[in-house]
């Protein structure tokens, strides 16, 4: 069996090529629409025994240009989208563009098992809830974002204009850092027509229909049908703390020897270098030495002085009230009141308080 | 068979004669080049007839003259506009026996290619092939009766 493929010649693309870039003056940017008819006659013009014959022309030749079906789905961002474990609705974008010399639908689905990698990453777990949406308005209109619950194919999208498509995901609550999940959105160009309406998948023409706009693409599927499918995704980004405790001795004489009267003054700092994940409802005890007696109103007459990012308060070690800190027994508690303390990326929390190493009892 | 042969001739002399408006017998016909790879992936082209075409592809027109009259036609001029959804295809144009110039300006003159020019905001440049609008066959001998020749020259659907 021979395998019959159309195919231009080189130099025949390479005259295409230059003419195109030098001045189309009859090209459109997306091609010929499908549908139009280009005709031909040509006109001869004749002596015979030294008179000028009327012209002559030939029959006219038409065809009926036909429909090729090309179109791209690209990435709308440059990165895998983090993601927190239990955080909801978070979304990737991707971009239909039609390149096609038609107007043309598009259906749509997405698919997470399938996918292996995404973005040259192993793909490890999936995201909840998945779903998908496409913008109410091409990027050659308002270009909206697309909102849940919204279309579900692509209607009408005109030769040469693009839209956007988002798909949605929520984290569980046991997913972990570093894993990735992929979602595949695969488009199928379909026939346009009737707006409003989703039209079926475009088949490949096997020949040519004189009567109808036939569809000429590379590629097709197992059904004939020209698929075309993206991978983008999330990966599982949790906040990542370190602590250091630290302190300073200061003595009654000014210098800093660990004697009675002495004060101590501990710095606990928690780090979270998570690039992108907060740290929430932190809260940090310290046991404070039997040996020590903790110092109230060292700073600013309270306790306790809490340095986060950019903002210093200070809170009371009564347990009593809703502040931050509370001191139970020897338990110093940080964190524990009304309002949950939060390390954003890349910020650091410092916690500080003094005690003072009492006079043995006479 | 015979009877079948017979009766296709006589059609097409019909056709033929039908066609003629004078001594010259004027045939146009569109195709486009198709590759057929065998078995052994060796490719070989052929012009088949332009039927599924989409824009990038070339088509090539063949306009076939043959003087059916009795007397000797000359200076026989075949011209074939370039439509407006084609972009011709340079260095495509082949006749033998002819002399084959360009039109830039809707058919109203005609010259060959070194001599046709272009004014874009004032300057002069030479034309090129997304300029012509016409191309045309000026044969150099006369036709003589029960002759044919060949024009052909190619084009990019835009």
């Amino acid at each position: 069996m021979k395998l019959v493929r159309k195919k231009v010649g080189n130099w025949f693309r390479l005259g295409a090529m230059s003419v195109a870039l030098l001045l189309a003056q009859h090209a459109l940017a997306d091609g010929t629409p499908a549908g139009t008819p280009i005709t031909n006659t040509a006109s001869v013009d004749y002596w015979v025994g030294g008179v000028d014959q009327d012209d002559i022309t030939s029959n006219t030749v038409t065809f009926v240009v036909d429909r090729k079906v090309t179109f791209t789905l690209g990435l709308v961002g440059s990165a895998l989208v983090p993601v927190t474990p239990g955080g909801d609705d978070y979304w990737v974008d991707f971009l239909l563009t039609n390149t096609s010399n038609s107007a043309l639908d598009f259906n749509l689905g997405i698919d997470q098992s399938g996918v292996t990698t995404v973005r040259g990453v192993a793909d490890t777990t999936d995201m909840d809830n998945a779903e998908y949406a496409v913008s109410a308005s091409p990027v050659s209109g308002t270009d909206d974002d697309p909102t849940q619950g919204g279309p579900q194919y692509v209607d009408e999208l005109a030769a040469d204009d693009a839209i956007r498509i988002r798909v949605w995901g929520d984290a569980a609550t046991t997913l972990l850092n570093g894993q990735v999940a992929g979602i595949r959105l695969d488009a199928t160009a379909a026939e346009p027509g009737t707006p409003s309406a989703e039209g079926s998948a475009l088949v490949l023409a096997s020949s040519d229909n004189p009567a109808q706009i036939d569809n000429v693409f590379d590629n097709p599927d197992v059904n004939d049908n020209k698929v075309i499918s993206e991978t983008d995704g999330f990966v599982v980004v949790t906040a990542d703390l370190a602590v250091n405790k630290s302190y300073t001795i200061t003595d009654t004489f000014g210098t800093d020897f660990p004697i009675p009267g002495a004060t101590i003054e501990y710095t606990i700092e928690v780090v979270n270098s998570s690039t992108v994940t907060p740290a929430t409802n932190v809260e940090i005890t310290d046991t404070i030495d039997n040996d020590l007696d903790f110092v109230f109103g060292q700073y600013s007459g309270s306790d306790v002085q809490i340095v986060n990012g950019a903002s210093t308060t200070q809170c009371t070690a009564d347990d009593t009230d809703t502040d931050d800190c509370s001191l139970t027994g020897d338990d110093l508690t940080v964190g524990n009141g009304a309002t949950p303390i939060t390390i954003a990326p890349g910020t650091t929390l410092t916690v500080t308080f003094s005690t003072i190493i009492p006079d043995p009892t006479p | 068979m015979k009877v079948l042969m017979s009766v296709l001739l006589l059609g097409f002399s019909l056709s033929a004669a039908a066609m003629a408006e004078g001594s010259l017998d004027v045939r146009t016909v569109v195709q486009k080049e198709e590759v057929v790879v065998d078995d052994n992936g060796e490719e070989t082209r052929r012009l088949v007839p332009a039927e599924l075409v989409v824009p990038g592809e070339s088509v090539f027109y063949t306009i076939t003259f043959t003087n059916v009259g009795e007397e000797p036609a000359d200076n026989v001029v075949i011209t074939n506009p370039i439509s407006e959804n084609l972009t011709y295809v340079d260095g495509s144009a082949f006749g033998p026996g002819t002399e084959i110039q360009f039109s830039i300006d809707g058919g109203k003159t005609f010259a060959a290619p070194a001599a046709l020019t272009v004014n874009e905001n004032g300057r002069e440049r030479r034309a090129t092939a997304s300029d012509y609008t016409h191309v045309r066959w000026v044969m150099q001998n006369n036709l003589e009766p029960g002759a044919q020749g060949t024009a052909r020259f190619a084009a990019v659907l835009d």
